[in-house]
């Protein structure tokens, strides 16, 4: 697999990451991290490595194994989305404290915008506040080339290193050389240090002096210096950028060439930098303009800002991603040039929806039913978009429809009619974060439905696998572990099962739930359908040839209530897309007509 | 039914900012990825960027290919050289995108303000296969573009699983042929 390719950045990222003879990579899929960890599977078993790779139960779970990894001498790499890095950060945290002997590489994806997520968060920032070195790719390929780098250095200085890629890094494609894949993996050497590895808080001082010492001596690092890549020192405006905002600062610069007297710096390693290096450039330069997503970082390491531009004096915009357009407005600003073409405000778009045929779909609106006027908390996931048929009313994190259901419970517990609550939650985010919740829940006396949508995958991020489809990336497919065994092991008593696909019986299912939640307190209902993205599954399932007849008024009622992309209002009736439409059958339980008909099996 | 315009990027190959738009679910990342591959094949460098994720559900779904010198994965409005929509109404909304001399090439069964139209939903509907929109359309666009569609049909057999190859493989000579019947 060696030569030239063209890479998707979580790929780019993989490569790196097993040429440096990583023999750890432990994940939980997050939309824009999720094909690092994949890749690293599907070229580990091409190329007949000797790596463990794995899909985690979650974040936390990921990096202690990988750690485990590290601090055997072995080189290791994780990979999150930045809301994963909130999971994961009490062992991140308590890490850089002690420290590693095998390189470890934390990478952690951010999504200025946001794209994919419920934050813009910044892991820099989060990197500064842990004490942690973090690199900022500015492209696929310099993140291979940063994921490869970043082992010696994490093993230089027995520091875990964060690798801190952007959306538009991780699914950006790009040419590039790929290096072999021969890397050398050592055995694993544990050396017992437990005033190390099992520090208490004395100990804890001294690995904090440790670490302080340790940030001082990175400071001085090459990495921790900014280059400067376009333009001269002697320019009036120097402009200082990591990331992919440096790559469309040099597009804009090189390819619009309308802003002289502009030099342009890069850093690598927004974290922790060299301050007096950043000092010099403060004076050499009549003004500096910081542009870096999505925090002041660099910004915030100058130790004089009286002539520097960036987000803290507003400059920068303070939220949303930067873009080329974006950019060049800043430039005319600093310049007092007047070059940008001007805003072109991206329309607005189609709001996404569930797929067409999505079993998700009947589920909501069989709940929706079955419990009207329901609090339906939520969680994160495709079913979110569960938000188009009004029965998604929060989405908090990961597995807080749970916890969240529980608080709505003792909120309303001594009103005169509480309402009826309803927890919908996917299967891997059941797995992640759902379980300690429910025995909450069941342990503090709340009473609600519990609702897991399980369709066997991860569907949002490109279907991975969960815990009860054989968990681990690796040959080894794991014990599978049942939802309904879980749940009756956290106490739950009522768990039913039922293909929400038929509506009635669905409905009826939550209603019998809910009738046991005053005895039982939760009660569970598993929604199991297959995601008809799954092309396996797809092809076991019965369709059917939809069509809309005359008795079709064009109440909408369809359109509204069950919000299928392939139902439209037609012209005398209702239309159905047909390269949408997949035959599953369900709109014909929903119409209130019998207008629409699921006819002989295709 | 469409304006006759000089398509600057057929000159020399692949080169340029293409712009890709259309809804989720339509393919776009496999048209946006055998482009990418073509132009690779060509010699030349090509960063592109993709929508992963939520807003793959349905919603507006863009993606970006730069063919040449370029370093960041971003097309800055009013600069792309060539817009394919595969949706024609998302077409018309992402129009700002086109610079001076940029063309545009679209799915659409209606008259609309573009250079080059093609009813590739309707056309893959008549055929039974109502997922093949986005290869019809990279059939379509290589034609116009100049590739030889042997180039293209080599990147399809590289790109696509072997259980849709054919679907494809026809899918997109026939979006190929449909300019040569009309240019005829």
């Amino acid at each position: 697999m060696k030569g030239t390719q063209i890479l998707l950045g979580n790929d780019a990222i993989a490569y790196g990451v097993l040429a440096s003879g990583a023999s750890v990579v432990a994940s939980y899929p997050g939309t824009p991290a999720s094909e690092i960890c994949e890749t690293a599977y599907r070229v580990s078993k091409q190329e007949g490595l000797q790596v463990h790779v794995e899909w985690s139960i979650n974040e936390k779970t990921a990096f202690e194994v990988a750690y485990a990894n590290a601090i055997a001498g072995r080189r290791s790499a994780v990979s999150m989305k930045q809301v994963g890095l909130n999971v994961a950060s009490d062992p991140v945290m308590s890490a850089a404290y002690m420290g590693t002997v095998g390189g470890i590489l934390l990478i952690v994806a951010d999504d200025p915008g946001p794209h994919s997520s419920q934050t813009e968060q910044d892991t820099r920032l989060f990197a500064m506040f842990a004490k942690l070195p973090v690199l900022d790719p500015s492209s696929p390929e310099e993140a291979l080339r940063m994921a490869g780098d970043a082992f010696a250095f994490s093993e230089e200085f027995r520091t875990p290193v964060i690798l801190r890629p952007t959306t538009r890094v991780c699914h950006a494609r790009q040419v590039m050389e790929v290096p072999a894949l021969n890397p050398e993996i050592p055995a694993p050497d544990f050396r017992r240090d437990p005033a190390r590895w099992a520090a208490t808080p004395g100990p804890r001082l001294t690995l904090h002096r440790e670490l302080n010492e340790r940030i001082a001596r990175i400071r001085k690092h090459d990495w921790a210096k900014p280059r400067l890549v376009l333009g001269d020192r002697k320019a009036p405006v120097a402009v200082v950028s990591s990331g992919v905002s440096h790559s469309y600062l040099l597009d804009v610069l090189k390819g619009f060439d309308r802003w002289p007297g502009v030099c342009l710096y890069k850093v690598d390693m927004p974290y922790p930098m060299d301050p007096t290096e950043l000092d010099r450039i403060a004076r050499r330069h009549k003004c500096v303009l910081v542009v870096e997503e999505s925090e002041p970082v660099i910004e915030l390491q100058f130790t004089s800002r009286a002539n520097v531009r960036g987000r803290i004096d507003g400059t920068v915009p303070s939220e949303g991603e930067l873009n080329p357009e974006i950019i060049m407005d800043l430039l005319d600003g600093v310049t007092g040039r007047k070059c940008a073409r001007g805003h072109f405000a991206p329309p607005k778009g189609r709001r996404p929806s569930l797929c067409a045929g999505c079993a998700h779909r009947s589920a909501f609106y069989a709940i929706k039913r079955a419990l009207p006027k329901g609090i339906y908390t939520s969680d994160i996931g495709c079913y979110t978009l569960g938000l188009n048929l009004g029965a998604v009313d929060t989405c908090l994190c990961m597995g807080a429809a749970v916890s969240q259901a529980a608080g709505f419970y003792h909120a309303y517990k001594g009103s005169a009619s509480p309402p009826p609550i309803a927890a919908v939650i996917g299967d891997s985010t059941y797995f992640h974060a759902g379980i300690p919740p429910t025995i909450n829940a069941l342990v503090t006396g709340a009473r609600f439905v519990l609702v897991i949508l399980d369709n066997a995958t991860t569907a949002m991020t490109g279907h991975q696998p969960t815990p009860a489809t054989g968990f681990t990336a690796n040959d080894y497919e794991g014990r599978t572990l049942h939802l309904e065994d879980i749940l009756k092991g956290c106490g739950v008593h009522t768990v039913l099962v039922h293909d929400p696909y038929d509506v009635k019986g669905f409905r009826k299912a939550v209603k019998e739930a809910y009738a046991k939640t005053a005895s039982e307190g939760v009660a569970a209902v598993i929604a199991r359908h297959p995601c008809i993205r799954d092309k396996k599954a797809r092809a076991a399932q019965k369709t059917f040839r939809m069509e809309i007849t005359d008795r079709c008024r064009l109440c909408g009622y369809c359109i509204r209530e069950f919000e299928c992309p392939a139902l439209a209002e037609g012209e005398d009736r209702v239309s159905i897309d047909m390269t949408l439409c997949i035959g599953c059958g369900v709109c014909a339980d929903v119409c209130p007509h019998h207008a629409i008909i699921a006819g002989g099996e295709k | 039914m469409s304006r006759k315009r000089k398509v600057t990027a057929a000159q020399g190959g692949m080169n340029g900012q293409i712009f890709m738009v259309g809804t989720g679910g339509q393919g776009i990342l496999l048209l946006s990825r055998a482009l990418a591959r073509i132009a690779v094949q060509e010699g030349k460098p090509v960063i592109a960027s993709e929508t992963h994720g939520m807003a793959m559900r349905g919603g507006t779904v863009t993606a970006n290919l730069k063919i040449g010198d370029y370093a960041g994965p971003l097309i800055p409005a009013g600069s792309a050289d060539l817009l394919i929509g595969l949706d024609d109404a998302e077409a018309s909304a992402f129009l700002y995108m086109l610079g001076k001399g940029g063309i545009s090439i679209v799915n659409t069964g209606e008259e609309g303000p573009f250079d080059h139209a093609i009813d590739a939903t309707g056309m893959a509907l008549k055929a039974g296969m109502p997922g093949s929109v986005n290869m019809i359309m990279l059939g379509f666009v290589t034609r116009i573009l100049g590739i030889p569609l042997e180039e293209a049909r080599r990147v399809i057999e590289e790109l696509s699983p072997s259980r849709t190859l054919e679907d494809n493989l026809e899918a997109m000579t026939a979006g190929y042929r449909y300019t040569l019947q009309r240019s005829s």
